[in-house]
Order: C-alpha cells, then sequence, then structure tokens
C-alpha cells in the first residue's frame, strides 16, 4: 500500500505521463519553420472550443508520403483565442486559412512565400 | 509563409458564424462555409465578405464549399449538397440523406476528370459508412468506406483523396475509397496540398518558308534540337533542322529582328535574365547577338511590334506583380518602352497578335486551371477592352496564337502534352468559328518552347 506522499507522488507522474503523451499527440512535430513546396500537404486542427492550445493555432507541413516536416505556430494568433480551420492554396499561390476567435465572426489570412506580398 | 509566419492579408467579417469552417480561393473570390452560411469575399478587398447563400437543409450547419471548372459551386450542408453559382443562385440538389447515408456531412471534394464526388460523413446510421463516392451527376451513391469522424478532403495532384479527422490521423485513399497511407501520427481536422498552378505552355510559331502560313518549332526535350514543320493551314508539307539550342537557354519568340525577311529565335536566360538573337535564313543559323537584360523578376515571354516601327519588340512579364511590360527594340537594341496592362491573378499571358485587327497587337491570355480564355485589346500598350475567347477542354492548353487560315484573324494553337496532338481552333476576333487537327510531334519532341 502506497503512502499518502508515495500516492501523490504516483498520480503526479501518472498526469505527467498522459501530458507527455498528450502533447506527442496533439502537437506531432517540433515548431520547426515551414515552406510551400510544391506537392506537400499542409493540416490544421481545431477542437471548437478555444483552448488556446498551440496544436490549434499551427501549421503542419508534410511531405507526399505522409512524414511530417515541421509545424509553425503563427505567431499573430491568440493563445485561447484563435484557432484554426480550413486551410486552401490560391491560384496566386499563396495560402488562405479561416480563424475562428472568441469573438464574433472570423478572419481569412493570407500567407506569402519568402518575401511574397499580396 | 516566410520562417516567421508573417500574414500579408487578414479579410475579416464580424457576422456570427458558429462551427468549423472551410475555405475555397479561386482567382476572383474567396468562399468560406461555415455556420449556416457562405460567406464570399472579392479577392484584393478585405472588408468585402458578403453573405450569398445558407442552407437548405433546415440543419443550420453549412460545411464545405468548392470550386467547379466552370465556376459554380459545390456546397454541403449537413444533409445535401447542392450545386450554386457564384453568386448563390441554385443550380441543382447534387445528393441529400438517403435513408441512413449522408446524415451529417463535414466535408467534400469534387474530381471534375471522372465526375465524382467525394463525402466525408460522421457515419451512417448504422455505423459502418463515413466516406461516400458520388457519381457527381446523379448524386448515386457508388462507393463507400469508414473512417471514424473525417472532417475534411482534398484531391492531390496525384488524384488521391486526403482525409482530414477528429480523432485519428489523416489518412490518404484512393478514388476507389481503398486506404493508401497514413498522414503524420496526430489528429488533424483540416488538409490541403501545395500544387502551385503549371507554368503556362508557350508554343514558338512564325512563317519560316514566307508562304504566308506560319510554321511549328519543335524542340527535342533531350538535345535541345529545334525542327521547323512547315504548314498549310493545319497540314504538314515538310520540315527541317533548325539549330539546337545551348543549354539554359529557352526559347521566347519568333520574329524577324535584322528585317532580312526570315524569322529568328528570340533567347532567354532564366539564370542570367539575359537575352539573345539568333538570326536564322529559312532554318539555318547565321548569326547571334545578345539583347538587352530585363531587371531581376522579369522574364521575356513574347515578341511583336508594339510601336509599329516594323521592328518586332520584347514582351516582358513580372510574375510576382503580374505586370507586363514592351521593350522597344531596334533589331537587338532596346531603344524605349513602357509598361502594359497587369493580368488578372491566375491568368497567364500566351500570344500577342491582332485579334480585332484595329493593326495593334492584343493579349491572348489564359486562365489555365478551367481553361477560360480571354482577349485583352490592347492600343499600343493601352488596355482599352477585353472579351472572353472560347474555354480550352481539359487536357488542352492554349499555346500559341498566329492566323493559320489566312482570313487576317488570329486562331488558336491548342497542345496536349500527353498526346503531342496539335489542334488550329479558328477565330473570328475572339468568337470560336471552326477547328482543325494539325500534325503531331514524334516521341521526345514537343511544340512547347518552354
Amino acid at each position: 500500500m502506497l503512502l499518502p506522499r508515495e500516492a501523490a507522488n504516483a498520480g503526479q507522474i501518472i498526469r505527467l505521463v498522459v501530458l507527455w503523451f498528450a502533447i506527442m499527440y496533439v502537437f506531432d512535430a517540433t515548431d520547426a519553420a515551414i515552406t510551400f513546396t510544391p506537392g506537400h500537404i499542409y493540416s490544421t486542427y481545431t477542437f471548437n472550443e478555444n483552448g488556446g492550445d498551440p496544436g490549434f493555432r499551427n501549421i503542419i507541413e508534410y511531405d507526399a508520403t505522409g512524414t511530417v516536416l515541421g509545424s509553425l505556430v503563427i505567431p499573430s494568433l491568440i493563445p485561447g483565442g484563435d484557432e484554426l480551420n480550413g486551410l486552401a492554396f490560391g491560384p496566386d499561390g499563396f495560402l488562405y486559412a479561416v480563424v475562428q476567435s472568441s469573438t464574433p465572426g472570423f478572419r481569412v489570412l493570407v500567407f506569402g512565400q519568402l518575401g511574397g506580398c499580396s | 509563409m516566410d520562417s516567421s509566419g508573417a500574414v500579408h492579408n487578414t479579410y475579416t467579417n464580424s457576422s456570427v458564424y458558429f462551427g468549423s469552417k472551410k475555405i475555397a480561393v479561386d482567382p476572383q473570390y474567396i468562399y468560406v462555409a461555415g455556420g449556416n452560411d457562405l460567406v464570399r469575399f472579392t479577392v484584393g478587398s478585405l472588408n468585402s465578405g458578403v453573405l450569398i447563400y445558407s442552407s437548405r437543409d433546415g440543419s443550420g450547419e453549412m460545411s464545405d464549399v468548392k470550386i467547379l471548372p466552370n465556376g459554380h459551386l459545390f456546397v454541403a450542408s449537413r444533409f445535401q449538397i447542392d450545386e450554386i453559382t457564384n453568386t448563390g443562385t441554385v443550380v441543382r440538389t447534387v445528393a441529400s440523406r438517403t435513408g441512413n447515408d449522408l446524415v451529417n456531412i463535414k466535408g467534400i471534394e469534387y474530381d471534375p476528370v471522372i465526375n465524382k464526388l467525394f463525402v466525408a460523413d460522421l457515419g451512417s446510421l448504422d455505423g459502418t459508412r463515413t466516406l461516400f463516392r458520388l457519381n457527381a451527376s446523379t448524386g448515386a451513391i457508388e462507393t463507400v468506406a469508414f473512417f471514424f469522424y473525417p472532417t475534411d478532403l482534398f484531391l492531390t495532384e496525384s488524384r488521391n483523396l486526403v482525409v482530414g479527422a477528429r480523432f485519428d490521423t489523416p489518412r490518404v485513399y484512393n478514388e476507389n475509397l481503398a486506404f493508401v497511407r497514413t498522414i503524420g501520427t496526430a489528429q488533424r481536422m483540416f488538409v490541403t496540398q501545395y500544387r502551385p498552378a503549371p507554368a503556362p505552355t508557350r508554343a514558338a510559331v512564325a512563317d519560316f518558308n514566307s508562304d504566308g502560313h506560319p510554321d511549328y518549332v519543335l524542340q527535342n526535350a533531350n538535345t535541345r534540337q529545334t525542327a521547323i514543320w512547315y504548314l498549310n493551314n493545319n497540314a504538314f508539307i515538310g520540315s527541317a533542322y533548325g539549330p539546337t539550342l545551348v543549354s539554359g537557354w529557352w526559347l521566347r519568340g519568333l520574329a524577324d529582328f535584322n528585317r532580312d525577311s526570315h524569322s529568328d529565335y528570340a533567347l532567354f536566360a532564366p539564370n542570367t535574365n539575359q537575352t539573345a538573337v539568333w538570326y536564322l535564313s529559312g532554318p539555318t543559323f547565321i548569326g547571334s547577338a545578345y539583347g538587352p537584360t530585363p531587371p531581376s523578376g522579369w522574364e521575356l515571354v513574347g515578341t511583336a511590334d508594339f510601336n509599329g516601327d516594323h521592328y518586332p519588340d520584347y514582351v516582358l512579364y513580372n510574375a510576382g506583380t503580374r505586370q507586363t511590360a514592351v521593350w522597344y527594340m531596334n533589331n537587338n537594341v532596346h531603344v524605349g518602352g513602357g509598361y502594359g496592362p497587369t493580368l488578372p491573378r491566375g491568368w497567364n499571358l500566351i500570344g500577342t497578335a491582332d485579334f480585332n485587327r484595329d493593326g495593334h497587337p492584343d493579349y491572348a491570355v489564359v486562365y489555365s486551371s478551367t481553361g477560360e480564355t480571354a482577349i485583352g485589346y490592347l492600343s499600343g500598350l493601352t488596355l482599352i477592352g477585353g472579351a472572353s475567347g472560347p474555354t480550352i477542354p481539359s487536357s488542352w492548353t492554349l499555346a500559341a496564337t498566329a492566323d493559320f487560315n489566312g482570313d487576317g484573324h488570329a486562331d488558336y494553337v491548342l497542345y496536349n502534352a500527353s498526346t503531342r496532338q496539335t489542334a488550329i481552333w479558328y477565330l473570328n476576333n475572339n468568337v470560336y468559328a471552326g477547328s482543325a487537327y494539325g500534325p503531331t510531334p514524334p516521341v521526345g519532341w514537343s511544340l512547347a518552347a518552354q
């Protein structure tokens, strides 16, 4: 039988392990820079709870085989308020991503290539 | 995106729209589906969002939007998929809840090549089907598969489906809905792929044998050898080898630069931005000279006489700004010029020819992803009007413009890169007036100049 302090420690360890796996599962990648590369796949995630988790504010890049190449938290998004939704590349080569937040309405962010503008 | 994730533009809409949102973008508009509604923005106008459509199935849920090649939209609400115009007018209902299926639609994708509509659904009522392939004309369900809580679909360039999911890693399925692979290691709901618009295909056509009919210049992709195919209208009547291009240089125009009544090659080196003229007598190389070097960001895309001095001029294009410019030339020497019109987003300049017979060359432009064409009428360098041209069918590209049947109106040269088949579309100004197949280059040879 565990002493109260040991039980507390064990509970803390379990919580840390659960948190670690939760982080691993949600984040998927280091927060490295991403690029626009033909054939690569990009993803976002939301849970409609405006939790502000970095996993709801990042874009992940994969190669065509599905290997994660990097992810990037969009700095301008507000933790606890903004979450990325659907995304699409325009024929102009820019990436368009919808942001929903805790305030009414939504935004569409436009990202360009290095040095690009729109 | 740059490495900092800097945002270059932000479109805003302050209306209340609940739920996840999907987005689709074409050269003119941005469509956002979410809540009960579909909102349309005009590209470049940040506060232009207007409500153009709301779900019609009583669910109060709009789940996805996809743009069709004809500019119409497929829009999905919870129980129903409609085809609408880009102003929101309903064209037809494509599919709707059928018994236990299509009970909570979350995403759609469309493949115009096989006319199939793919649907991500939260699940049939018996819990065995969440992915559907439908006949896009009839709405009939053809194939089904199961993947828990799919939320988004995207058709890749290899024509597989990437499926995002709320509680699982994204997956790839083929168009028969057979599982191919997983994507990454974590659940991700929204997916897309970077598929930049292909570089425009421009062919080189000019009259090399002075018979009044334009001829084809072919190029061997491996050896860089060129060849002239002499044509009488659309009919092959003979051929001759031309010079072999130097590595790093590309043929960007054909015109008589030294006014010896023979067409010459205008060449461009993308790595250095240098230009050159190769002088020909018929198909025979007789000399060369460097031309002026466009500034960084600009490229040589064509030649035509814009200032009426009977010397061909350079047509330049800046892909970053979509601005065009013309450099007036005296043989290979730059003697002046100015800016031409800026092309709309997604459109490519393919040819310069006098379509309205006013004595001034005009621009023929194409929107490659739909095949739509248009003529920009110019007076000198000034855009004075525009008109839609015929739409090029899928698998074909608009490759060049010239008057093949001698009626005084420029015609379209079409090219099918897969089969190497060529065709002439005869035009009366901007109006389609007939067509004929042209000759097909042999294996290894291409009509494309770049």
